[in-house]
């Protein structure tokens, strides 16, 4: 299935200054196209988290180029950067980094608000269909502090979907939880992939989840190897 | 505008004291100089309704004995005699002043000096702006070749006092204004420091350095509008508790309690300084959270 690309590395080179000059990436190329489901693996300090942090537009400290969407993102000021975090990429990470005093409808609703495409009943309105979505609409008005670790993580995944972006990644977004809500969490995923066809890269190193996913990207000593 | 006659005298009782008597319009002295402000057991017009009145300072009253309703003669080096009863006395406050001051009506001086009613040695003008005091005294003497002395050298050494007192006064506000600051940016300081995660998080879910800034100085601003506002209602209360306080002093007898300045003003400077300079305060803390780098803090855990 050859869709459209959604984000496409080209000649990635990264290299940490501190405390040593040591290479991190090594001319990274690849291209997730619309509706794939691919994970990253490798083993620690291969370079794959950086690849996603580059990825996700936060890193600009790196040589080459970044499309999303056929688009040259490289280069884009801060403004214009955390424009396209909002509007195209959802976020999922090891830790939830929920706003404790908030409510998880807060949350959730948080960068829609930012977003302002909607009016704040639409935003409502989409939150409680992902809310009904992932089955934590019983908990919509809790503060996040109050919730327990599998039930934040799939808070996360809500609020990463709020905008409708164009891609999710996920920074090893199964390696906090127990095997049930890691399998809880894998099914949303693959579910969104299938039913709503929504692109994701996620990072991991749990072979069981990566099995699960259409591609698997191996990484090591900042190539990629397969 | 208030005109004066001066003349030497000696007041003569059973002892001889050396005094000035100025003959004055005690209803204008009053309405430009506040000159009632000084005067005891008696009031301005007894004088006004009197040719044969006069009130003398406290010190020579009590250096005579001297009662209200008392008679004094009065001597001048002409050999002039004059009878004139008590009516009131002065007391500026100044011992010096009120050893020597007294206040008749002008025409009761004029026929005590033997001169003509058109004779005058002092005119005293009261002007709407004291800062054209300085200029309008050159002027007059330049026109009529007399002696103008404006106020501000007529009373420089109270002058340099306030002064003084008013350095005083801002070196202590700002001091503290600045030790407020201090409290401010490290209370947002810590904060940051606390809300790092969230920060990370804001910017990774799409929010701008902008925005992050924008959320720290406002609070930074709430904080202190708060506080001004809290401030000025106490400082306004402390200030009427002040204001009730008995305040006695010789040299303003008609004040009871302290005199308090309840000015609006200086509540407006107080609280636009306030904001200001914890403006300030919260700015430096919110530029720190506007560059927290999210991946270092993402990344870190």
């Amino acid at each position: 299935m050859e869709g459209k690309s959604i984000i496409r590395a080209e000649h990635i080179y990264k290299y940490f200054h501190k405390p040593v000059e040591t290479q991190v990436l090594n001319d990274i190329n690849f291209n997730v196209s619309e509706g794939e489901f691919v994970s990253i693996m490798g083993k620690s300090g291969c370079g794959k988290s950086t690849l996603l942090y580059i990825l996700s537009t936060m890193d600009t400290e790196y040589k080459g180029n970044l499309y999303l969407k056929d688009k040259l993102i490289t280069g884009n000021t801060p403004n214009e950067l955390a424009h396209i975090r909002n509007e195209h990429i959802g976020f999922v990470f090891q830790f939830h980094y929920l706003l404790p005093e908030f409510t998880v409808m807060e949350n959730i609703t948080l960068p829609a608000k930012k977003l302002a495409k909607k009016s704040d009943d639409e935003i409502y309105e989409d939150a409680k269909n992902i809310l009904n979505l992932l089955d934590i609409a019983n908990i919509s008005n809790s503060k996040s502090y109050r919730i327990s670790g599998g039930e934040k993580q799939r808070v996360a995944i809500a609020r990463a979907l709020i905008n409708q972006p164009s891609i999710i990644m996920g920074d090893e977004p199964t390696g906090n939880l127990d095997s049930g809500n890691s399998e809880n969490v894998l099914a949303i995923f693959k579910t969104l992939a299938k039913e709503k066809g929504l692109t994701l890269l996620i990072v991991t190193h749990d072979q069981e989840f990566a099995d699960q996913t259409d591609r698997i990207i191996t990484m090591g000593d900042g190539k990629i190897l397969t | 505008m208030a005109f004066r006659a001066r003349s030497q005298h000696f007041t003569a009782g059973n002892i001889e004291l050396n005094g000035i008597i100025n003959g004055v319009n005690i209803l204008e002295e009053s309405r430009l100089f506040n000159i009632d402000n000084y005067i005891l057991n008696g009031n301005i017009y007894d004088l006004h309704n009197n040719d044969n009145a006069i009130i003398i300072g406290i010190g020579i009253a009590k250096k005579m004995s001297a009662k209200i309703g008392d008679r004094i003669q009065i001597v001048n080096a002409k050999g002039n005699r004059l009878t004139l009863k008590i009516v009131a006395f002065y007391q500026s406050g100044l011992a010096e002043i009120d050893n020597i001051q007294s206040f008749a009506n002008i025409p009761t001086v004029q026929r005590f000096m033997g001169e003509k009613e058109n004779y005058i040695t002092d005119i005293n003008l009261k002007l709407f702006d004291i800062k054209k005091a300085l200029p309008m005294s050159k002027e007059l003497s330049k026109m009529y070749q007399i002696t103008a002395i404006d106020i501000g050298t007529a009373n420089a050494q109270f002058e340099t006092g306030t002064t003084i007192r008013n350095i005083i006064t801002y070196a202590v506000s700002i001091t503290l204004l600045i030790v407020a600051g201090f409290g401010i940016y490290n209370i947002l300081n810590m904060f940051i420091y606390e809300k790092m995660n969230d920060i990370a998080i804001l910017k990774a879910t799409g929010f701008s350095g902008n925005d992050v800034l924008f959320i720290f100085i406002s609070e930074a601003l709430l904080i202190d509008f708060i506080g001004g506002l809290l401030g000025l209602i106490l400082g306004y209360f402390f200030s009427s508790v002040i204001d009730q306080l008995p305040f006695e002093t010789e040299a303003l007898p008609t004040i009871k309690t302290y005199p308090v300045n309840f000015n609006p003003i200086y509540y407006v400077i107080g609280i636009v300084f306030a904001m200001i300079s914890t403006f300030f305060a919260g700015y430096l803390p919110a530029r720190k959270a506007k560059r927290i780098d999210p991946v270092t803090i993402l990344r870190g855990q």
